[in-house]
C-alpha cells in the first residue's frame, strides 16, 4: 500500500526520515510547483531522475544551467540520446565528458539541489510507492544518506534569503577589486578559486552562475566570501534596449523567386523534350521510317504481286482470305453466296470486327450468277 | 477372253491373283464411306459432293462448317451431340486440327478417356500440315522475339529502379559540384522524364539503360543482362532468316497458293491464282500444280502437257512423276504410267503411293503377282496411314492416288520464295517501336554492351557508388567515410561525427539503420508487388526474376494479341475465353501471387565500429601510403576487425 498525503499535514523532511529509518526502497513522488520523483534504495537517496518523464531531466537541467555543458553540446547529446536510446549518464561517460568521479560529484550535487527545491516549496503532495520494482532501469552514481541531505538542504533554505538580499539581481556586474590585486595569489578554497578565475573580465551574476560549474547556492556562497575578503567588487548593470526583429518580407519574396525559377526551367525542359519527340525525331528519321501510329487499317494499300512484307497489305490479303473462307462456308451451308457481306456477319460466318475492317479497307463484294459466284475487289 | 486367261495362268498364280484381288479390295474399302450420309444439311452434302468431284484432297470447308455447327451445339449445352458433330468433322478432314483439340477438351471436361487420343491426333495434324506448322512457327518466333526484347527492357527498368538511388546519387554529386540550380535531387528524375518525352525508341532506351546500369549492377545481374542482350542481338542478326515464315501469313504468296491445292477442290479462283504465278523460279512447281489440277478435273491432255513440262524442268520431282503416271493410267497407257511410277521409286523408294499405283497398274495389266508385291510394299510403306490422313481421297473412291505438294516441298518453296526478299517482316512490325531497323538493333545493343564494359573499367571512379554499410543509403567515395571500419554515408557519418565512444556510435548507427532501412523495405515490398518479377530482382534472385518476367510478358502479349499475333485467316476466331483470357490471366496472377511470397535473403552483416585506436586517420594514411609495402593493411571491415580481435 502506498504512503501518500499532504506536506502540510506531515512534512516532507519527516517522510524522508521515516523512509530512511525504515530503510525502505521505492519512489517518492512529489507534486509541487514542479513534479519530482526521488528514488530510495534501502533508505538511501539514489536518484531524482525519473526516466518515465523524458521531457524533464533534472540532471540535464543542472548540467545546462551551471555551464557543465553548453547549449549546442546538450542539443547534440539530446540527439544522440534520442537516436541511441541510451541514458544521458552513459553517453556522458562513454564520450568522456566526465570521469566517473566527476559524474558522481555532479550527480550528488544535483540531488542536493533538487531536494533543496522540493523542501523549499510550501505546498506539496507526496506519494511513496514501496518496492524495488520501481527502481529497475534507474541509473545512479551516488547513494546519499537522508540525514546529510536534509541537513545541507535546511542550511541552504535558511541561508538562501540572506543570499538573495545580497545579490538581488542577476544583472549585477562583478569584477576583481583593483585595489586588492597584488602579485601574490590569494589563498582561496576550491569554489572560490573557480569564481575568482572566471573574473578575468567583468562578469554578470547570471554569467557566473551559468559558467561556474557548481550549484547556484554554492556560487552565491563563494561570491559572498570573496566580497567579504574584499577581492571583488560589484555594480548595478545598465538597462539595454531590446533588439529590433528584422522584417522577413524581403526573404519571403526571395524564397518565392527561388521556387518559381526552377519550376519554370523544369517546365521549359519538359516542353522542349516533348517538342523534340513530336517534331525533331520524326523529322530526323529517313523517308519510310515512321514511329508507331494507331492500329487502323490503311484504306489505300497498293496491291503488289508475289510475297509482301508490308503489314497493311498482309492484313488486307489476310482479310480477303477470311472473307473468302466465310463465303465458301456460307455457300456450302446455304447453297448460294450471300447478297452482302453483312449477311455473313449476321450469320456469324465472319465476325463483326472483321466486317468493320473490310469496310475500312474498302474491299468490295459482288455476288454473281444468282448466288453461284462472287467477286472481291 | 477371261476363260482363256484363266487357262493360261498356272494354279499357283491363280491363288496369288485371288489373294491380290482380295487385298486390293480390302485396301480400297473406304474407311469413311458413310461419313457423307451423316451430314444432315443437304446443301452441305451437295457442296461436299461437288468438292469431291472437283478432286478435293481435303474437305476443309465442309469440315469448317460442321465444326462451326458443333461449336454452336456445344454452346447450347448438348455436349453429346456436339461430340458426334466434332467427331464427324474430324473424320472427314484429315488435316484439320481444331476439331480434335475441341474434342479433347470437351472429353477432358466430361472425364471421357478418349481425350488423350484426340489431343495427340490434334498435335499430329498440326505438325503434319505446312500451313499450320509455319503459322505456329511464325507466331512462336514473333512471341519469343517480342517477349525477349520486352523482358530485357523490363528487367533493365526494374534494375534501374533497384539501383536508382546509386545512379541518382552520382548524378546529384556530379551536378551539384557545378550547378546550384535546378536542385540536384531533381536532375535524375528530370533526365528520365525528358528522355521519355523525346520518344527515342526502344533501341536507344535499351542502350542507355545498359550504359547506365552496367557499372552499378552485380555480377549475377550482369550475366543475366548479357544473356538477354545476346539473345536479342542473335534474333536481330538472324532476322532475315525469319522471312522463310512470311508465306505462312501472306495469303498471296506462291507457297500459300500452292498449299491451297492440298486443301480444296479445283475451282476457277484456285486455278487462276496458280496460273498467274509469273516467278520463273517456280515454273516446274507451277506446271506441276496446273497439271495436278487439270488431272483432278479430268482434263488429262492438259494435265499431261503440264506435268511433262514440270518433269522436264525438274527431274527430281517425284510428285510430278506420280501424277503424270496417273494421267497415263487414266488414259489406259499402263506402261507409261508404270514408267512414271518407277521414276518416283527411283527418286524415293519409300513412296507408298507409287507402290500402290504400280500395284493398280499391274492389276490392269493382269500381272497379279507383281501387283501383289507392289501392294504389299505399299502396305509396308504406309498406304493405310496415307488413307487415314486423307479421308477425302477415300470418299472419291479412286483407283490410283495423286499427290499435291508435300510439307517438306512447301517449306523448300517458302525458303526459295523468301530468299529474294530484301525487306524483313519483323523489321516492318517492330521498327515503329524501335525507330531503327530491327537488323540494326543487334549492332546498337552490342555496341552499347561493349561500351558499357569498357567505360565501367576505364572510368570506374566516375560511376562508383555503393550502399552505406549501415543504413543502405546511396553513397560514393567522395561523400562516404570509412574511418570507423564501416563505409558510411554522409548522414550516418554526421550522426556519429565527433563521437569517440564505440558504444554510443553503435547505438546511434543501429537506431538510424532501423529507421531508414525499415521504412524503405516496407515501401519497396508494396511497390514491387505490382510489377512482374520485380520482387525477385529486387531481392537479388535475378534468374528467377527474369524467368518470371518472361512468363508474365509472354502471357500479357498473348492476352493483348487475343492468342496469336498472326491469326489463321481461314481459321475460326478464337472465342473460347479459357485459352484466350482465363488461362493467360491465371498465369499472370499465379506468378504475381508467388512473387508476393518472395522474401529477400537475409545476409549477415557486420555493423561493428572499430575502436578509436584501430581507426585509420585518412590524412596520415595518405602520407604513409607511399612508404608502406603494398596491401599489407587490411582493407575490409572484417579484416580490420580480425586484426583488432587478434590484438586482444
Amino acid at each position: 500500500m502506498a504512503l501518500e498525503g499532504n506536506a502540510k499535514d506531515f512534512g516532507l523532511s519527516e517522510i524522508f526520515q521515516l523512509i530512511s529509518i525504515q530503510k525502505k526502497s521505492g519512489m517518492l513522488s512529489i507534486v509541487a510547483e514542479e513534479n519530482i520523483a526521488i528514488f530510495f534504495q534501502d533508505g538511501m537517496i539514489m536518484s531524482t531522475r525519473d526516466r518515465r518523464n523524458k521531457s524533464k531531466d533534472p540532471l540535464k537541467d543542472y548540467l545546462l544551467r551551471y555551464g557543465f555543458i553548453d547549449r549546442d553540446e546538450m542539443n547534440n547529446l539530446q540527439q544522440i540520446q534520442s537516436g541511441s536510446n541510451m541514458d544521458l549518464t552513459e553517453i556522458l561517460l562513454s564520450e568522456k565528458y566526465f570521469s566517473e568521479d566527476e559524474l558522481t560529484a555532479i550527480f550528488a550535487e544535483q540531488i542536493y539541489e533538487s531536494i533543496h527545491e522540493v523542501l523549499s516549496c510550501p505546498k506539496s503532495q507526496y506519494k511513496f510507492v514501496i518496492g524495488k520494482n520501481v527502481l529497475s532501469g534507474i541509473k545512479s552514481y551516488a547513494s546519499l544518506k537522508v540525514e546529510g541531505v536534509l541537513m545541507e538542504s535546511m542550511r541552504r533554505i535558511d541561508e538562501f534569503p540572506e543570499m538573495r538580499r545580497i545579490f538581488p539581481s542577476e544583472d549585477m556586474i562583478f569584477q576583481k577589486n583593483p585595489s586588492s590585486s597584488t602579485d601574490k595569489e590569494p589563498d582561496l578554497s576550491g569554489n572560490e578559486e573557480v569564481i575568482y578565475d572566471l573574473l578575468q573580465h567583468e562578469r554578470t551574476l547570471e554569467y557566473l552562475v551559468s559558467h561556474s560549474r557548481m550549484a547556484r547556492f554554492c556560487t552565491y556562497e563563494s561570491l559572498k566570501r570573496l566580497l567579504e575578503t574584499g577581492l571583488l567588487e560589484f555594480r548595478e548593470a545598465e538597462k539595454a534596449e531590446p533588439e529590433k526583429i528584422p522584417e522577413k518580407t524581403v526573404k519571403t519574396r526571395k524564397d518565392k523567386r527561388k521556387r518559381f525559377v526552377p519550376t519554370f526551367a523544369i517546365m521549359i525542359i519538359l516542353v522542349a523534350s516533348f517538342a523534340v519527340g513530336e517534331y525533331l525525331v520524326p523529322w530526323l528519321m529517313p523517308p519510310g521510317w515512321k514511329a508507331r501510329t494507331s492500329g487502323t487499317l490503311t484504306a489505300s494499300v497498293p496491291e503488289t504481286a508475289g510475297l509482301t512484307v508490308n503489314p497493311d497489305e498482309l492484313r488486307i490479303r489476310s482479310l480477303k482470305a477470311t472473307i473468302s473462307q466465310g463465303l465458301d462456308e456460307y455457300y456450302g451451308s446455304m447453297g448460294s453466296y450471300p447478297f452482302t457481306l453483312e449477311v455473313l456477319a449476321i450469320r456469324n460466318f465472319i465476325s463483326g470486327p472483321t466486317l468493320e475492317l473490310v469496310q475500312q479497307a474498302g474491299i468490295r463484294y459482288r455476288m454473281n450468277d444468282n448466288g453461284g459466284a462472287y467477286s472481291l475487289q | 477372253m477371261n476363260r482363256l486367261f484363266f487357262q493360261e495362268v498356272k494354279a499357283s498364280h491363280l491363288y496369288t491373283a485371288l489373294l491380290s484381288v482380295i487385298v486390293s479390295v480390302a485396301f480400297c474399302m473406304p474407311a469413311v464411306a458413310n461419313s457423307l450420309d451423316n451430314i444432315s444439311n443437304p446443301n452441305l452434302k451437295e457442296f461436299t459432293s461437288n468438292e469431291l468431284r472437283r478432286g478435293a484432297p481435303s474437305l476443309y470447308t465442309t469440315s469448317r462448317v460442321l465444326y462451326r455447327e458443333a461449336i454452336e451445339t456445344l454452346e447450347s449445352g448438348d455436349w453429346e451431340k456436339a461430340r458426334e458433330k466434332l467427331t464427324l468433322c474430324a473424320t472427314i478432314s484429315g488435316d484439320y486440327a481444331d476439331p480434335m483439340f475441341t474434342l479433347a477438351r470437351v472429353e477432358l471436361m466430361h472425364a471421357h478417356p478418349d481425350f488423350l487420343y484426340h489431343l495427340i491426333e490434334g498435335i499430329k495434324r498440326t505438325a503434319g500440315n505446312y500451313h499450320r506448322q509455319s503459322l505456329l512457327a511464325i507466331n512462336l518466333l514473333f512471341l519469343i522475339v517480342c517477349a525477349t526484347t520486352v523482358t530485357l527492357l523490363m528487367a533493365m527498368v526494374i534494375l534501374l529502379w533497384k539501383y536508382w538511388r546509386l545512379i541518382e546519387h552520382r548524378i546529384n554529386e556530379s551536378y551539384s559540384k557545378r550547378f546550384a540550380f535546378p536542385p540536384g535531387r531533381f536532375i535524375g528524375s528530370l533526365i528520365i522524364i525528358s528522355l521519355l518525352f523525346m520518344r527515342l525508341g526502344i533501341a536507344i532506351y535499351a542502350s542507355l539503360l545498359i550504359l547506365s546500369l552496367w557499372p552499378v549492377i552485380n555480377k549475377r545481374e550482369r550475366t543475366a543482362l548479357s544473356f538477354l542482350t545476346v539473345l536479342v542481338i542473335a534474333f536481330s542478326l538472324s532476322a532475315p532468316f525469319s522471312n522463310v515464315l512470311i508465306p505462312a501469313v501472306d495469303e498471296g504468296s506462291i507457297t500459300r497458293r500452292f498449299s491451297m491445292m492440298n486443301m480444296s477442290g479445283v475451282d476457277g479462283e484456285l486455278y487462276n491464282s496458280i496460273r498467274t504465278i509469273d516467278n520463273r523460279d517456280f515454273i516446274a512447281e507451277k506446271d506441276f500444280a496446273l497439271g495436278t489440277l487439270n488431272y483432278r478435273l479430268g482434263r488429262y491432255d492438259m494435265a499431261r502437257q503440264a506435268l511433262l513440262s514440270s518433269v522436264s524442268r525438274r527431274s527430281d520431282f517425284p510428285q510430278a512423276y506420280l501424277n503424270l503416271g496417273n494421267v497415263y493410267f487414266m488414259q489406259a497407257d499402263y506402261n507409261k504410267a508404270l514408267a512414271g511410277y518407277q521414276s518416283v521409286i527411283a527418286i524415293d523408294s519409300t513412296s507408298a503411293l507409287a507402290h500402290f499405283n504400280i500395284g493398280q497398274a499391274y492389276i490392269n495389266k493382269m500381272l497379279f503377282a507383281q501387283s501383289s508385291r507392289a501392294l504389299k510394299k505399299a502396305s509396308v510403306e504406309g498406304i493405310e496411314k496415307y488413307r487415314a490422313g486423307h479421308p477425302a481421297v477415300m470418299l472419291r473412291d479412286l483407283t490410283v492416288y495423286d499427290e499435291g505438294f508435300p510439307t517438306t516441298e512447301l517449306w523448300s518453296i517458302a525458303w526459295r520464295e523468301s530468299r529474294g526478299q530484301n525487306d524483313i517482316l519483323f523489321d516492318k512490325l517492330l521498327r515503329p517501336y524501335l525507330l531503327i531497323p530491327f537488323g540494326w538493333l543487334g549492332y546498337v545493343l552490342a555496341a552499347a554492351l561493349m561500351t558499357a564494359m569498357v567505360l565501367s573499367r576505364k572510368t570506374l571512379a566516375l560511376f562508383t557508388a555503393f550502399n552505406c554499410e549501415n543504413c543502405g543509403s546511396a553513397t560514393c567515395p567522395e561523400c562516404s567515410e570509412d574511418t570507423t571500419g564501416l563505409r558510411l554515408c554522409a548522414d550516418c557519418s554526421k550522426t556519429i561525427r565527433g563521437l569517440s565512444s564505440v558504444k554510443v556510435m553503435e547505438a546511434l548507427l543501429r537506431h538510424r539503420r532501423q529507421k531508414v532501412s525499415g521504412s524503405r523495405s516496407s515501401r519497396k515490398r508494396l511497390k514491387t508487388a505490382f510489377v512482374p518479377g520485380s520482387t525477385w530482382l529486387m531481392s537479388g534472385k535475378t534468374h528467377r526474376g527474369i524467368i518470371a518476367i518472361y512468363v508474365e510478358v509472354s502471357a500479357a502479349l498473348s492476352l493483348i494479341w487475343a492468342g496469336m499475333y498472326f491469326p489463321d485467316p481461314r481459321g475460326l476466331p478464337l472465342t473460347d475465353p479459357f485459352f484466350r483470357v482465363i488461362f493467360l490471366i491465371s498465369v499472370i496472377l499465379v506468378v504475381h501471387l508467388i512473387s508476393l511470397r518472395v522474401r529477400p535473403a537475409r545476409e549477415q552483416k557486420n555493423f561493428r565500429v572499430l575502436p578509436p585506436d584501430f581507426r585509420i586517420d585518412p590524412v596520415v594514411e595518405k602520407e604513409t601510403a607511399t612508404e608502406r609495402p603494398a596491401s599489407v593493411e587490411p582493407k575490409t571491415n572484417d579484416q580490420r576487425f580480425e586484426t583488432f580481435l587478434d590484438s586482444l
